[in-house]
């Protein structure tokens, strides 16, 4: 069978007609399948459970300044090499930079909201062809701060761990700009 | 759906599988969205009656779900789930004889025509190839705007009783000679969706 981009509006018409008549498996199926998963899990971390263990919290982007449109910044144009993006996570927002330095990458960014110590773990997809390579941690400084150098282009996992959670931010792409 | 949450979606397979054994709960779900379809439609394709299908299609996540973390191809999962997914429907297919499982439609004697063949080549390499292919239009088709599925779904959704022209247009609102135009951008749109 062609590779679907390689079809014709015919072919691809016609699979349109087997894709809408693909029935969904039954909610109680799906809803099993689902339950599998915290049936798997050990017991939830949280706050008030045995010390050491950490409240994993997912962040939410709620700001790319690649995809906000200049009229959304007020700008007239996109002249900055820097992207911005801002995080949140309950009750604590990310300022993350990622500027381009030389052939790599710096990423810069700031915890705004509680004034509390942690440290922020950086980590390549391990999907990609640097699995093998090691996390790297970097301490908050006192205004929550944090900056990693000679990043390379790539896929990366951020966390910012402190006393009781762990946030973990979406998937980070660092690299230039293709659009 | 916010911009964030379709970007969640349009995470490769292999991002999932990652985040998965990052123990993100909302990876699992997007998997289990993404799969349901194609599992369920193998199983049922191989003969299996609904409950049958229904003991295959927990096994066959229940394994994904075991396996994640050894998976070393996170790119090849849906190959893995394909294969998973065959093997175990003719596992349950070879001790399906020692029992009998009445499905809802055995009351009313009238069994769905399409599933009711048990053959060990039900299911060859073409049409399981076709299955993914379909899979993988459907989760487009599910990413599209609506403006644009609700044309392709009447256009071609169902080809015993196509909707006319006239009908679609009344029903979104269009001009009947901007309908051809419009179906070609569309699909347009879902080849990039699927690509």
């Amino acid at each position: 069978m062609k590779p679907i981009e390689s079809l014709s509006d015919d072919e691809l018409a016609a699979l349109v007609n087997g894709a809408a008549a693909l029935p969904d498996a039954p909610p109680a199926l799906v809803k099993s399948a689902l339950g599998l998963w915290q049936a798997a899990q050990p017991a939830v971390a949280s706050k008030t459970a045995a010390p050491g263990l950490l409240n994993k919290i997912r962040a939410v982007l709620t700001f790319d300044s690649w995809t906000a449109s200049p009229a959304a910044l007020g700008l007239r144009s996109m002249p900055s090499q820097t992207r911005h993006l801002l995080f949140s996570a309950h009750g604590r927002d990310i300022d993350l930079r990622i500027v381009s330095s030389a052939e790599s990458y710096v990423l810069a960014g700031q915890i705004l909201g509680p004034d509390e110590p942690g440290c922020v773990e950086l980590a390549i997809d391990t999907a990609s062809e640097y699995a093998a390579r090691s996390m790297l941690t970097t301490p908050l400084d006192e205004l929550g701060a944090f900056r990693l150098d000679n990043i390379r282009a790539g896929t990366y996992w951020m966390t910012l761990k402190f006393a009781g959670d762990a946030v973990e931010l979406p998937q980070i792409d660092v690299g230039e700009r293709t659009f | 759906m916010t911009e964030t949450e379709q970007d969640i979606e349009r995470e490769s397979d292999a991002a999932l599988a990652a985040r998965c054994n990052r123990g993100d709960g909302s990876a699992w779900e997007l998997l289990v969205g993404r799969y349901q379809r194609l599992v369920y439609a193998i199983v049922r394709r191989m003969g299996l009656d609904e409950h049958m299908a229904a003991d295959v299609f927990q096994t066959v996540f229940m394994r994904l779900l075991e396996h994640l973390p050894r998976l070393t191809q996170q790119d090849r999962l849906q190959a893995w789930i394909v294969t998973t997914a065959k093997r175990e429907a003719l596992l349950q297919r070879s001790r399906g004889p020692r029992t009998v499982s009445m499905t809802r439609d055995d009351d009313a004697d009238a069994v769905a025509a399409e599933w009711d063949v048990a053959d060990d080549a039900l299911l060859p390499e073409d049409a399981l190839e076709a299955l993914q292919s379909q899979n993988q239009v459907r989760q487009g088709l599910d990413r599209l705007d609506a403006r644009c599925r609700d044309l392709l779904t009447m256009l071609y959704g169902d080809s015993d009783e196509p909707v006319a022209y006239d009908d679609i247009a009344a029903r979104l609102d269009m001009p009947v000679g901007s309908i051809g135009p419009t179906r070609a951008r569309c699909l347009g749109k879902l080849r990039k969706l699927v690509e």
